[in-house]
């Protein structure tokens, strides 16, 4: 469990993710220049198998450990007995309040491996993003969030994204901006509750 | 019987099969749905769920973000008399709402919870 300094992104992870398979890659495609210039099995596994691992790590490592992290998330807040029924799984991270508790629970995608769980107290404050823009007939949003700041880190929790811009009153955008005002106020209500207020 | 009649028929709510003519709102009034909250809608057309879920209330504003509300409205027809009650379950999000859909009672299943 851990209370300290809430941490979006593990940067070691972050640069393993990146470096490590690009760094595979550069030593394969060397070894298959230096020593199997003639071709045969070594060059196809140097030159294609182990570049073609590196670019499908890329593409597919980080959902995969994503989704086995929000699995071990829920077990990990299940074995400290915190109450998740009030989760929100999103792109980037999930969170996990217990307003009886006064706990907060976060996970992120740059730090997947860290269940961090931090009394809802140090909620400073939050508010819902509907990312509102363009005038009359072009106003919409590709992009609804709820937003709270906890030891002065930003953190932004997307309840609705997309690619194209959509109408404020459409369904999809309607029901991203309700689940971010219910999550403020869920905030807000459990940060009350720990400042003791 | 016409195409526009038979449109009617199948599609307004507010519509008496009988005598063919408009009914008229004869009573309305706004309940929360507390055990329907956004992203967690399901459907339920038995009277028995909305008499157990269904709380009065008096404004829109008196509902929390993220739950459900319902409009429950009691349409009479001006020549047989005969009611129905339109159930209209809607997410209230700031000045928007987001229907879900009408849910039709034909047979007084809900007149002595709503309109007692």
């Amino acid at each position: 469990m851990k209370t300290d300094q809430v941490k979006k992104i593990n940067y070691v992870y972050l640069l393993g993710y990146i470096l490590v398979p690009l760094a595979a890659a550069a030593a394969s495609l060397f070894i298959g220049y230096t020593f199997f210039r003639d071709g045969g099995v070594g060059a196809v596994v140097c030159m294609f198998a182990i570049p073609l691992l590196a670019v499908l790590w890329w593409i597919f490592a980080g959902g995969m450990i994503w989704k086995l992290s929000k699995k071990k998330m829920v077990r990990r807040l299940d074995e400290m007995g915190i109450d998740r029924r009030q989760i929100f799984y999103s792109d980037g991270c999930v969170v996990s309040m217990d307003i009886k508790q006064g706990q907060i629970g976060l996970l992120f995608f740059w730090n997947p491996f860290q269940v961090q769980v931090a009394p809802a107290g140090r909620v400073a404050r939050a508010w819902t993003d509907d990312g509102a823009g363009g005038a009359g007939f072009m106003r919409g949003t590709s992009r609804v969030s709820f937003l709270f700041e906890i030891d002065g880190i930003k953190i932004r929790v997307n309840t609705f994204i997309s690619n194209q811009r959509w109408k404020m009153n459409d369904e999809k955008v309607l029901e991203g901006i309700s689940k971010a005002d219910l999550w403020v106020q869920v905030l807000e209500q459990a940060r009350q509750q720990g400042a003791g207020v | 019987m016409g195409l526009i009649d038979k449109w009617l028929r199948k599609y307004q709510d507010d519509w008496c099969r009988d005598c063919k003519c408009a009914m008229e709102k004869a009573r309305k009034q706004l309940f929360a749905l507390p055990g329907m909250s956004v992203g967690h809608y399901v459907e339920h057309r038995d009277a028995d769920y909305y008499m157990r879920e269904l709380h009065m209330v008096d404004k829109k504003s008196d509902i929390p973000p993220g739950m459900y509300a319902c409009g429950a409205i009691q349409y009479r027809c001006p020549e047989c008399g005969k009611r129905i009650t339109v159930l209209d379950p809607f997410l209230p999000v700031r000045d928007e709402e987001k229907h879900e859909g009408t849910v039709v009672f034909r047979g007084g299943e809900l007149d002595d919870f709503l309109w007692w």
